[in-house]
């Protein structure tokens, strides 16, 4: 186990340090010229040469490249254009948010899609596999930026079921202090028992996490009906069924234990893919998380900013990954063997 | 106490899998049913445990236990009587667990499903991994930490461990290597002389002529013979049954004969 | 279902091709203002209502059914011109050339593909082809990662060993007989993820880093719709719902072409 872990983790340091390279040929190498970029649309000629040596664009390259590797080590990632504040500070308050978004859709996305896989898998190719699968495919094709204007419209606006923008009612804020431990409202809330606070996150959470929730809900959904119904036509299914199991059995409780692996495989995989979607849905519920910051980001060209988004979130993939691949062992003892 | 099956036949649309196959086993004695692929053999055990109709299978014809139907019971009948009175073990032993379950898991649910009380459970399987010679702490493990002749056994263990008086064994040593096939064999012996009734799947001659009190032969769905083994062995009268003989280079007549 | 998607996918095919001929005003889709029906709701004349300048939605989104297949079909070109011929060598030949190829591709993975199209198309000039560009720069390591995978089982085959006996040289091999049998799951593969890239392309454009305006893409127009929208929700429905069509047309056209061609996902009975 130990070996395997090491291997892994070896990996998951080359890969971080390949798009740590990555990061650095957009912010530094691809632009025009990121001088311009960062002293501004008004800079004399002077500021910009000037820009240039902060940005150290008049050394060698690879000295470049070493030196933004360790300043990213170091917890330098830049000065945000927009913020005029550290990159990385400016992701660290930017997180909780994001996480508890993100966080909410994929425990929806369990919730929901383990039992409609099911579902499906039970009836296939009777009338609640066709529904089922719809579902499906339509939340997998669904534009995020879309559907989180829709359901403003017609929740927000027109229903008032539930609050248009925000992570809390700011209003709360005047009663009384709010409690602050992982910055996350929810949690914070829920640790504190402040019940106001609960509430009113859940109420601002439900509609943007919905939005966020539609493509794994999808792609969820799917491959627990694809492994159910691919793993009951085995010979082991076939020996459960002839010891007196029901379908609904065998499925529940024998199929879908060989679809966990590949579901949470595909949870880390989704996870990264909600929170780039995020980009998209944040701003429109004012949501102060990481796509919020990077939505603004990219409007004002903001390339330090962008680049440390862009990494950050690539860090966060690789390390779930790699967290999902060592999970693996424990779901699936036969990994270890190979 | 006896399975009987009548003039069973199995349709898929136009095509006839089984046709009009009458054959009984009776306790304490072990039925060979031998045949090519595809000749029908490994679908009439599917079909004794009702999981025909589930494959689109049209069935017709009767199978009884001890006077009870089977052919058109309820589901409910059927899920009380597989595991229970009648069991099935299958050709390839790895496959036939699931991988990410230990083995003791599998027993555990199925003994409960049958009601047996959870006090009792551990013991029960103990007993059975006994019978057929296995540790106890086999149940601890993965299907992949054991031989292909170890879970050939647990899974002829999960089948006695509630007492069936039938067993289908669906080419149980198909997969295995000589010196663990004859093991299961002689395991099998055992059983039915404890007073098991055992049908046995294969396309080897050489294996149901080891074991086997009775042969009966199909080709393309069809009986085409049946008989006691040494009558049929020694003296066949269909022309398919002498050309299956035929094909066999070295034969072993007696019980007790390796068959390289 | 397959024939659910072929249908519409054919529907959009038609509406594209044809739009100068079908959109009651083809002069809106470039540029045009017209100051006095602006903001109008949906009506017979204009069935998709006006946008803030006064363009006919309905022309608008006809025609901006050729921007994302086009920006779909030239991604996933470039994609497997470059992709698969870097999985055939990194499974064929193994060794070192197959671990740098795969650290590679597991670079690029590691970023979400939306996010690597951001943050490349954010240095770089919007247009139709930095997004194409950007996009397919993220979209490639797919299809390497996946041809080399064929590549490596069809290797150890018999009777590549034998070719090679034979004195066969290896390209050929690698053209004869490893790329045919490689080629269905790309196929497969490709006619998945034409929706996801429409998806990609249009969040581009939503976040201003693909086509510019007066271009009649989709996302563009939810994004220029956006200050209005909560007042004049015409504006922001019909284009999605656009998307939205187009996007799960591909996905249910590549779930059916997936289920008749590749062996292993065979849907039951």
């Amino acid at each position: 186990m130990t070996r395997y872990a090491l291997r892994r983790v070896g990996l998951s340091i080359i890969v971080v340090s390949g798009v740590m390279v990555l990061t650095f040929l957009i912010s530094h190498v691809i632009p025009a010229d990121p001088a311009v970029n960062w002293a501004g649309p008004h800079a004399s000629a002077s500021q910009i040469a000037r820009a240039r040596v902060i940005l150290g664009l008049n050394r060698p390259v690879w000295s470049q490249i070493l030196h933004y590797f360790s300043g990213i080590l170091s917890g330098n990632w830049g000065i945000s254009i927009r913020t005029h504040r550290s990159v990385l500070s400016d992701l660290m308050q930017a997180v909780p948010a994001s996480l508890e978004l993100v966080g909410a859709a994929i425990a929806i996305a369990v919730v929901v899609g383990i039992p409609l896989g099911l579902v499906s898998a039970r009836y296939a190719v009777k009338f609640p596999d066709h529904f089922v699968r719809l579902f499906a495919v339509i939340g997998v094709s669904m534009p995020a930026f879309w559907l989180a204007l829709i359901l403003q419209l017609v929740f927000s606006r027109d229903l008032h079921w539930f609050p248009t923008a925000g992570e809390y009612n700011p209003v709360l804020a005047y009663a009384h202090p709010i409690p602050h431990i992982t910055g996350i409202p929810l949690i914070d809330g829920l640790l504190r028992w402040d019940w106001p606070l609960v509430t009113s996150s859940l109420q601002h959470l439900v509609l943007p996490a919905c939005v966020v929730a539609s493509y794994p809900v999808g792609v969820v959904t799917r491959m627990v009906r694809a492994k159910v119904l691919e793993v009951s036509e085995e010979t082991h299914s076939q020996m459960i069924r002839s010891l007196g199991f029901s379908e609904r059995a065998l499925l529940g409780r024998f199929s879908l234990r060989l679809a966990w692996s590949p579901v949470v495989q595909v949870l880390a995989l989704v996870f990264a893919y909600s929170l780039a979607n995020t980009f998209l849905v944040e701003a429109v519920f004012d949501w102060p998380g990481l796509g919020n910051y990077a939505a603004q980001s990219i409007e004002t060209l903001d390339v330090p900013a962008i680049a440390g988004v862009t990494l950050f979130v690539a860090m966060v993939y690789v390390i779930l990954n790699l967290l999902v691949d060592l999970a693996q062992a424990l779901f699936d003892p036969r990994v270890l063997i190979s | 106490m006896r399975l009987s099956i009548q003039h069973l036949t199995l349709r898929m649309n136009t095509r006839v899998i089984v046709d009009d196959l009458s054959l009984d086993v009776d306790n304490g004695e072990i039925v060979g049913l031998v045949g090519e692929s595809g000749s029908g053999k490994s679908m009439t055990a599917t079909s004794v445990l009702g999981l025909a109709p589930r494959l689109g299978f049209g069935v017709s014809g009767s199978v009884t236990l001890d006077g009870t139907e089977l052919v058109g019971a309820s589901d409910r009948q059927l899920r009380d009587i597989r595991g229970r009175r009648i069991a099935m073990i299958f050709q390839s032993p790895s496959g036939a667990f699931n991988p990410v379950m230990r083995v003791g898991e599998v027993f555990e649910r199925t003994l409960r499903l049958h009601g047996v009380a959870s006090n009792e459970v551990a013991v029960r399987a103990a007993r059975s991994c006994e019978e057929v010679l296995l540790p106890a702490l086999v149940l601890r493990r993965y299907p992949h930490q054991l031989s292909g002749g170890q879970l050939q056994r647990v899974a002829i263990a999960l089948a006695l461990a509630l007492d069936a008086e039938v067993l289908l064994a669906d080419e149980p040593t198909s997969a295995l290597d000589v010196t663990v096939q004859a093991e299961i064999l002689t395991l099998l012996t055992t059983l039915r002389d404890q007073g098991l009734a055992i049908l046995l799947i294969a396309h080897d001659l050489g294996v149901v002529a080891q074991v086997a009190d009775r042969v009966a032969v199909m080709r393309a769905g069809k009986l085409v013979e049946v008989g006691p083994t040494r009558q049929v062995l020694d003296h066949p009268r269909d022309p398919y049954t002498q050309a299956l003989l035929a094909a066999v280079p070295r034969m072993a007549t007696r019980p007790g004969d390796t068959h390289a | 279902m397959l024939s659910a998607g072929v249908i519409t996918v054919g529907a959009l095919v038609l509406i594209a091709v044809f739009a100068p001929l079908l959109a009651p005003f083809p002069g809106d889709a470039s540029v045009a203002t017209h100051p006095f029906s602006v903001l109008q709701a949906p009506t017979w004349l204009h069935p998709f209502g006006t946008d803030e300048v006064g363009r006919d939605i309905l022309s608008r989104v006809m025609y901006g059914a050729r921007i994302s297949p086009l920006i779909a079909v030239a991604v996933l070109l470039i994609a497997t011109v470059v992709g698969v011929p870097l999985g055939l060598v990194a499974g064929y030949f193994g060794g070192v050339l197959d671990d740098v190829i795969m650290r590679v591709t597991d670079i690029f993975l590691a970023v979400p593909a939306l996010l690597l199209a951001l943050a490349l198309s954010s240095v770089l000039t919007p247009t139709i082809g930095s997004t194409i560009a950007a996009i397919s720069v993220t979209w490639w390591p797919w299809y390497a990662r996946l041809v080399r995978g064929e590549a490596a089982s069809i290797r150890g085959r018999r009777y590549i060993e034998s070719c090679r006996a034979l004195g066969i040289p290896r390209w050929r091999i690698l053209w004869r007989h490893v790329l045919p049998n490689a080629t269905t799951p790309v196929l497969v593969q490709m006619s998945l993820d034409f929706g996801t890239v429409i998806l990609t392309a249009s969040a581009l454009s939503f976040l201003g880093l693909g086509v510019q305006d007066p271009s009649p893409d989709w996302g563009l127009m939810v994004s220029e719709g956006q200050a209005y929208f909560l007042t004049n929700w015409w504006l922001v429905t019909f284009p999605g719902l656009a998307i939205l069509i187009t996007a799960l047309a591909f996905n249910i056209l590549g779930d059916g072409l997936r289920d008749r061609l590749d062996p292993r996902h065979r849907m039951f009975q």
